[in-house]
């Protein structure tokens, strides 16, 4: 069949879909996936307080800064109706409002016949030319002599006429703007009679122009005058208005109410975005302080007894979570029942404990361990103050436990420390620092974390690279993150992350708090000075020579793996570059002879990975005749690749003799050759006790006691 | 009658059971009435029980291998045991099982008997009856496969000694290329990939299934193994050892023919299916193809059409508490089939997400799993946990391949139980899974979505290129009914369309002064106005209030479920084809939003005064505004972004992206070879970081498969021809490289699809309110 290719199965997990590629089995997790609360839900929590928040918000700025009274008329009135006219003198039912401009006025048709006729047939009206609101308003004279123009809801004083007439009594001429007469007359037409009543230089105006032919209602020379007044004062008064009209021809306008929308829409706004962060906001301490109120999980405290797993058969369900939550594969379930099936690997913590849903499972008290420092409970030496210890050293070989405990003995170095004051600087060829941290894997990286955010002088000094303990691991390998009870201390990332992952956070957290960390110096002595307060002086051979320097504290963040156990027999020079003690990548000795030496979890993950290579041969000689430590599925797939051919197991071997071809493997039947390019030594690793009893920290012993938890 | 438990206690594998087993069994198993010619189970049915007959006779048909008919295999009678497959790692049946006269039968729960016996004293008595019952199950099998079904008893017997059963996890290798042959395997069930692998891909030969057989060539040629047989899902096998094989062949030369005459059929079905898919899409259905062959109710979201609003999940957690459908998971691109065209795949390729909710598999894993029995099954095939049963083990979370079961806290909190027993406890936590919301008549996500692109469906019968390969699984209606998407269609057409007329002609009339707010036609397009704002702001109501919609199914007894599952209708009743509750309103709601907009410019043409009414046409305006461009990227952006993204995404999963996919790059170029890691930082690193080149990506309109073709093309011809041999791990980089070129494109428009909405709310608020103190104020109030 043709090749349906499968993309490459990519090193990240999330990428694409299950690989099938041998070897790599992805069952059944070790961790229940728990619920999330993803954006999806979160979206729309604090919408509905901010719209509402809104709403009310434009309604009271609203409320408060207008007048509903005045926000129904359509526009202010003239100055002439300003006084007397409310908006029922016009609007009276559902009478058009120029219906009641007889109230007042007395009749005066129009002039014009043609008017006349119109308005005989009710086409043309008062406000058919004076609208109310929105007219051109007109020039009032007063007996003052100062001349207005005015129109709706405003007035200005018009100054410089040539005749300015003062009558006895206000007097007022109303403008009527040609767009009122538009209706009938055309105004560009020159034959049209209304050419005569616009003044000539107004064309720009259009609509607004003002007519002048105020004879409307009062012929200019005939009887029809009743009162008071003579031909020749209306005519004056005729003649400034026209003049007015020629200087002010549109009619001053009341300014715009102070209302702004954008004002209101901003009052919105605001309520808005802040309604939707306190509903966020209070949502959020809610949640931190039904967080905070939840039990935390103490600290993990290095164990000072062996403790081991107790199950009650009757009642154990055999539901595989103390098994999940076990870092080191010590329970299994066999016929649905939980059983502890490798006592000695138990580190003590709880964790199976507290994960065991119906109390079958709980942890028991046994006798005290003898291989760890003594030290109290913010990790200080006993023996020597001003001495820590963090990390694998004291008991606890979890990654996570590492990180915390270097964070806790970091802040408790701070703390002393300020308790104690500052200090002088040292010499340039012994500089005083606050803290050596010796080592940098997890808990001396942490530590060194700590140490740079409490403002410590910190000098981090690791005998190879950073985190060498964990490049070690082969390549791709899991870091379990345990399922509970330890809280995580500090910045150190670790989730379910391949080693690589966890590397690079690291390898990013240094250079962005640009930790100072000191690769390749090998300290070699920790001693500490007497003195009223403690000083330490730290002795460290570097690739540039030895160097010294003086500290008021020291972390111990050794690590146990620090110094792998060798083989008790000669390697000739010749081959030693062959002889390897920790696997970094496996797909360098592709192709290759392989002779592992031992069989315990290091042993067995790096003798997985190298046959996963193509081409190369496994060997595997182990003293014992029968597997007996190491983790169930490790065990499970070197069984599955021996029987496959693709790991040859020599239990119950000892390594001879080393020849340039040839490794020598003495066995219970005689010696066995097996050719060889490279040999992987995994025999476990020493605990640097030398190192630390010197520097003064000291073993807790059986009978010793047990040292009370401050 | 007598007691059937009389007989049933002293049948011999439940004879080792203790007081406290036999009281759990005894409260789980059933006894069935049955007439003659009724079906005590249907071939595939799930097989979580085994039967003991207590008087009657129960005949056990199959399908040979080959055959079309199903034949009688053997017949039970009072006392024998039938259905035994159950006792292994459950799976479906295999055959059907009918009455043959009035019987009375018990079904025994199958795990629950496996459990008693394990804990029981009486062990060991129970394990060899449990393994005789295993090899009675095994020769039933044995009597439908190709390569068994015609050896005489004696002939079954010798393979039945040497047979081995074994149990498989997913993604294990069964074998790898270069082991030595152990022999024949044969499928019983899941699923096996046949695949070489080189250093960068995955070359796969042929998918197995039940009843096929592998690895023949190699055991008789005695040659080391060609190739890689990796189980894709749980997977049980049996194994015929090679000196066995040899003997079997040399004595029945037929047989051989047999196997391979059908491996070469199944062969030209797969090569023709998966061929097909692979040449157009690398996220094809065959990736995982064990979720297709186990899901029975698979959600798929139809990227080309989902909004990315997340109302599904909202709903989800607005019913139960803790949202079970996590919107994020592997993508693939497939045709639907419709039954109406008589299973051919139809219509274009959909771009189809598969998201973090139970698909209801077939033989469920974490029901398989669960120690205290809190996960069922009832007759349609829903898989539900009760609440009450559940002790917050984590056990079927950790079981299911696909994390869809997820652990949330009890809603109510833990409840401590009586001294004495300490299951009448409740935990502080539970297990949450979909159960296809069984107490409404259809799923809530479903119903909630405003798109109707969420669709439940069975790959086996709905994905035309699983069934070409596995077979078409069962029976029923699809899940794909005639769609109203037209009729939605039209709707908004119509709506558009009788807006933008009556909104233009209204904005005429209101220019020549013919309409004025006040007055006449004016005013009652202001009224029209009105009453279409609060119409739309009362979409609300069914947006989220759950309960307008989700109606409650009407409770039926069990025994009637059971009675109508038996005869095939109980189904029915169901799953014809949830539909989305939500689009409807949706629709709805932007027609009347055109609607409303017209009557706005009709009541007040497009003046905006600075004063209240002015403020209420901006609110207004701003509404619409941003309605006009939601509903625009609603239907624009959904296509393009389905071409940019590999897998289904949260946002919050793409802000910590581009991180990830550095570091990924970084990666995948350690311990290349010199040409990579400088064709990596020469060209992928700028392409990756170019400002620009997100905007140029989009407007390409290019898929991410199309990029990376262009991008090899530049590749290869900056290097013209040189160091062809030193390109491995370059396919894995480019890939990345795409992908970052992407992300803020996918996040972008992601931004842009969720974005306008809250806005749209919180000014519709504002729009409200101005309504509100406009007519006040216009009818003369304070």
């Amino acid at each position: 069949m043709n090749d349906p290719s499968h993309d490459p199965p990519g090193d990240d997990r999330r990428d694409g879909m299950f690989s099938a590629r041998a070897g790599q089995p992805v069952g059944r997790r070790r961790i229940a996936p728990r619920a999330e609360e993803t954006s999806d839900v979160r979206r729309f929590r604090g919408v509905l307080w901010a719209a509402v928040a809104a709403g009310l918000a434009v309604l009271v700025a609203m409320v408060v800064t207008i007048d509903p009274a005045t926000e129904r008329t359509p526009g202010p009135l003239s100055k002439s109706h300003q006084a007397a006219a409310t908006c029922a003198s016009c609007h009276v039912d559902d009478q058009p409002p120029a219906a009641r401009c007889g109230s007042c006025h007395e009749p005066h048709p129009s002039t014009r016949p043609g008017h006349r006729r119109l308005a005989g047939a009710g086409a043309l009206v008062c406000t058919s030319c004076h609208p109310a609101h929105a007219g051109h308003g007109g020039v009032a004279f007063t007996p003052s002599g100062t001349v207005w123009r005015f129109g709706p809801g405003a007035q200005e004083e018009v100054e410089g006429l040539r005749v300015v007439p003062k009558p006895a009594a206000e007097k007022r001429v109303p403008i009527v703007a040609v767009e009122r007469c538009g209706r009938c007359h055309d105004p560009q037409a020159k034959d049209d009679p209304i050419a005569a009543c616009l003044l000539g230089d107004q064309r720009e105006l259009g609509g607004a122009r003002p007519t002048v032919c105020f004879d409307e209602h009062r012929a200019f020379g005939g009887v029809a005058f009743s009162r008071g007044e003579g031909v020749y004062a209306r005519s004056r008064l005729w003649a400034a208005a026209r003049e007015v009209a020629g200087v002010a021809p549109v009619a001053p306008h009341a300014p715009a109410k102070p209302q702004s929308a954008g004002w209101w829409l901003g009052v919105a706004a605001l309520a808005a975005v802040a309604a939707w962060g306190l509903a966020r906001g209070v949502a959020w301490l809610l949640r931190r302080r039904q967080r905070s109120l939840a039990p935390r999980p103490a600290a993990a405290q290095p164990p000072k007894i062996r403790r081991l797993p107790q199950i009650d058969t009757t009642t154990c369900i055999g539901c595989h979570a103390c098994v999940d939550a076990c870092p080191y594969d010590v329970l299994e379930v066999r016929s649905f029942v939980a059983v502890v099936v490798r006592p000695d690997d138990c580190c003590g913590l709880t964790l199976c404990e507290q994960r065991c849903p119906n109390g079958s499972l709980v942890i028991t008290d046994g006798e005290p361990i003898e291989d760890r420092p003594r030290v109290d409970a913010a990790l200080q030496s006993l023996d020597t103050p001003g001495l820590y210890v963090a990390g694998d050293l004291t008991g606890l070989p979890l990654i996570r436990n590492a990180i915390n405990q270097g964070a806790l003995a970091a802040r408790a170095a701070a703390a002393s420390l300020r308790a104690e004051g500052a200090a002088a600087v040292g010499t340039d060829a012994a500089p005083l620092v606050d803290l050596v941290v010796v080592g940098s894997g997890p808990a001396g990286l942490s530590a060194s974390l700590a140490a740079a955010e409490a403002g410590l002088r910190t000098v981090t000094l690791e005998q190879g690279s950073v985190a060498e303990s964990i490049r070690s691991f082969p390549r791709g390998k899991l870091v379990f993150d345990q399922p509970l009870g330890l809280p995580l201390e500090g910045d150190l990332w670790l989730r379910e992350a391949t080693k690589e992952e966890l590397l690079g956070q690291w390898r990013r957290i240094i250079r962005a708090r640009r930790l100072p960390i000191e690769e390749g110096a090998r300290v070699t002595a920790v001693r500490a000075a007497g003195g009223p307060t403690p000083r330490f002086e730290v002795r460290a051979e570097t690739p540039s020579g030895s160097r010294r320097w003086i500290a008021r504290r020291v972390i111990l963040a050794l690590g146990r793996r620090g110094t792998p156990r060798k083989l008790e027999l000669a390697i000739p020079e010749a081959v030693s570059d062959r002889v390897h003690y920790s696997l970094a990548d496996a797909r360098s000795f592709a192709g290759r002879k392989v002779l592992v030496v031992g069989l315990g979890d290091v042993a067995m993950e790096a003798a997985i990975a190298l046959a996963r290579q193509p081409g190369t041969t496994v060997t595997v000689s182990y003293r014992g005749r029968e597997f007996r430590r190491g983790k169930g599925r490790n065990i499970e797939h070197v069984q599955r690749l021996a029987a496959a051919g693709r790991i040859e197991l020599r239990l119950g071997t000892e390594v001879e003799r080393i020849d340039e071809g040839m490794i020598v493997l003495r066995a219970a039947e005689g010696l066995v050759q097996v050719p060889w390019d490279a040999m992987l030594v995994m025999i476990g690793s020493l605990a640097p006790w030398g190192f630390l009893e010197a520097a003064g920290v000291a073993r807790a012993r059986v009978g010793a006691g047990i040292v009370p938890v401050g | 009658m007598t007691d059937p438990w009389a007989l049933l206690w002293s049948t011999p594998v439940l004879r080792g059971l203790d007081e406290a087993a036999r009281r759990t069994v005894a409260a789980a198993a059933r006894v069935r009435t049955l007439t003659a010619g009724q079906l005590v189970f249907g071939e595939h049915d799930p097989a979580d029980a085994f039967y003991v007959v207590i008087e009657g006779a129960v005949e056990l048909r199959a399908q040979r291998r080959g055959d079309e008919q199903r034949s009688v295999l053997r017949t039970a009678a009072p006392g024998d045991t039938f259905g035994e497959e159950a006792l292994g790692d459950g799976g479906g049946r295999r055959g059907q099982a009918v009455a043959r006269e009035p019987t009375r039968v018990a079904e025994l729960p199958a795990a629950l008997v496996l459990r008693g016996a394990g804990r029981s004293g009486g062990a060991p008595l129970a394990e060899r009856e449990l393994r005789r019952l295993r090899r009675q199950a095994t020769a039933d099998l044995l009597r439908t496969m190709a390569a068994t079904r015609a050896l005489d008893e004696a002939e079954l017997d010798r393979v039945l000694d040497a047979v081995q059963s074994r149990a498989v996890a997913r993604g294990t290798a069964i074998y790898a290329s270069g082991d030595p042959p152990d022999g024949l395997w044969l499928v019983v069930d899941g699923l096996v990939q046949l695949q070489t692998e080189d250093d960068d891909r995955i070359h796969v030969r042929a998918y197995l299934t039940r009843g096929d057989g592998f690895g023949d060539d190699e055991a008789l040629a005695g040659e080391a193994r060609g190739c890689t047989a990796v189980a894709m899902g749980e997977t049980r096998l049996l194994l015929l050892p090679a000196a066995l094989l040899r003997s079997l062949v040399d004595r029945n030369p037929g047989l051989l023919d047999r196997i391979r005459r059908i491996a070469a059929d199944r062969q030209a079905v797969q090569s023709q299916a998966v061929g097909a898919a692979a040449a157009r899409s690398t996220q094809h259905v065959f990736k995982d193809l064990y979720r297709m062959q186990m899901a029975r109710s698979l959600l798929v979201i139809d990227q080309d059409t989902c909004v990315r609003c997340g109302h599904c999940a909202w709903t989800c957690e607005a019913l139960y508490g803790t949202s079970r459908l996590v919107r994020r998971g592997d993508k693939i691109l497939t045709a639907l089939s419709t039954p109406a065209r008589g299973g051919a795949a139809s219509g274009s390729l959909r771009s189809l997400m598969l998201p973090n909710s139970c698909q209801h598999c077939k033989n469920p894993v974490c029901m398989i799993d669960c120690p205290t029995g809190a996960i069922g099954r009832d007759p349609e095939g829903e898989v539900f946990i009760r609440d009450s049963l559940c002790t917050g083990c984590g056990n079927c979370a950790k079981a299911c391949p696909w994390e869809n079961i997820r652990m949330a806290p009890r809603p109510g909190g833990a409840r401590a139980g009586r001294a004495d027993d300490p299951m009448t406890s409740l935990s502080a936590e539970l297990a949450t899974k979909c159960d296809l919301c069984r107490g409404y008549e259809a799923p809530g996500c479903v119903q909630a979505c405003p798109t109707g692109s969420i669709v439940r469906l069975d790959p086996a019968r709905d994905v035309a290129e699983v069934a070409a390969v596995l077979g078409p699984a069962s029976e029923g209606p699809g899940a794909r009914k005639t769609s109203r998407g037209w009729l939605h269609g039209a709707l908004r057409g119509l709506g558009v369309a009788a807006g933008l007329g009556l909104g233009i002609t209204a904005l005429r009339l209101q220019q020549v002064g013919a309409w004025k707010p006040g007055v006449g036609p004016g005013l009652d397009a202001g009224v029209v106005a009105a009453v279409g704002v609060l119409a739309l702001v009362s979409y609300a109501a069914p947006k989220r209030i759950v309960g307008l919609w989700m109606r409650r199914r009407r409770p039926r007894s069990a025994a009637r479920r059971l009675a109508e599952a038996a005869e095939g209708r109980g189904a029915g009743s169901r799953e014809t084809s949830p539909r989305s509750q939500v689009r409807g309103w949706l629709s709805l709601h932007l027609v009347l939003g055109m609607i409303t907009m017209a009557a706005v410019l009709g009541h007040a043409g497009l003046r905006l005064p600075s004063n209240p009414a002015g403020s209420l046409a901006l609110a207004f305006w701003t509404v619409s505004a941003l309605g006009v461009l939601g509903a625009l990227g609603y239907r624009l952006i959904p296509r393009r972004l389905a071409r940019l993204e590999r897998r289904g995404d949260l946002p919050e999963d793409l802000v910590a992206e581009r991180k990830a996919l550095l570091d990924r790059l970084f990666m995948q170029a350690s311990g290349r070879d010199e040409l990579v890691k400088a064709i990596a930082s020469r060209v992928l690193v700028p392409y990756a970081r170019a400002v620009l080149g997100p905007l140029a990506l989009l407007a390409s309109g290019r898929r991410l498969a199309d990029e990376e073709a262009r991008l090899h093309a530049m590749i290869d011809a900056m290097r013209e021809g040189r160091g062809q041999g030193r390109l491995a791990g370059l396919d894995a980089l480019v890939r990345t490289a795409v992908e970052l070129r992407a992300l803020p494109l996918r996040r972008g428009l992601t931004a842009l699809l969720r974005g306008w909405l809250p806005l749209h709310i919180v000014v519709s608020a504002v729009v409200v309110a101005l309504l509100g103190l406009h007519v006040v104020v216009m009818l003369g109030g304070p």
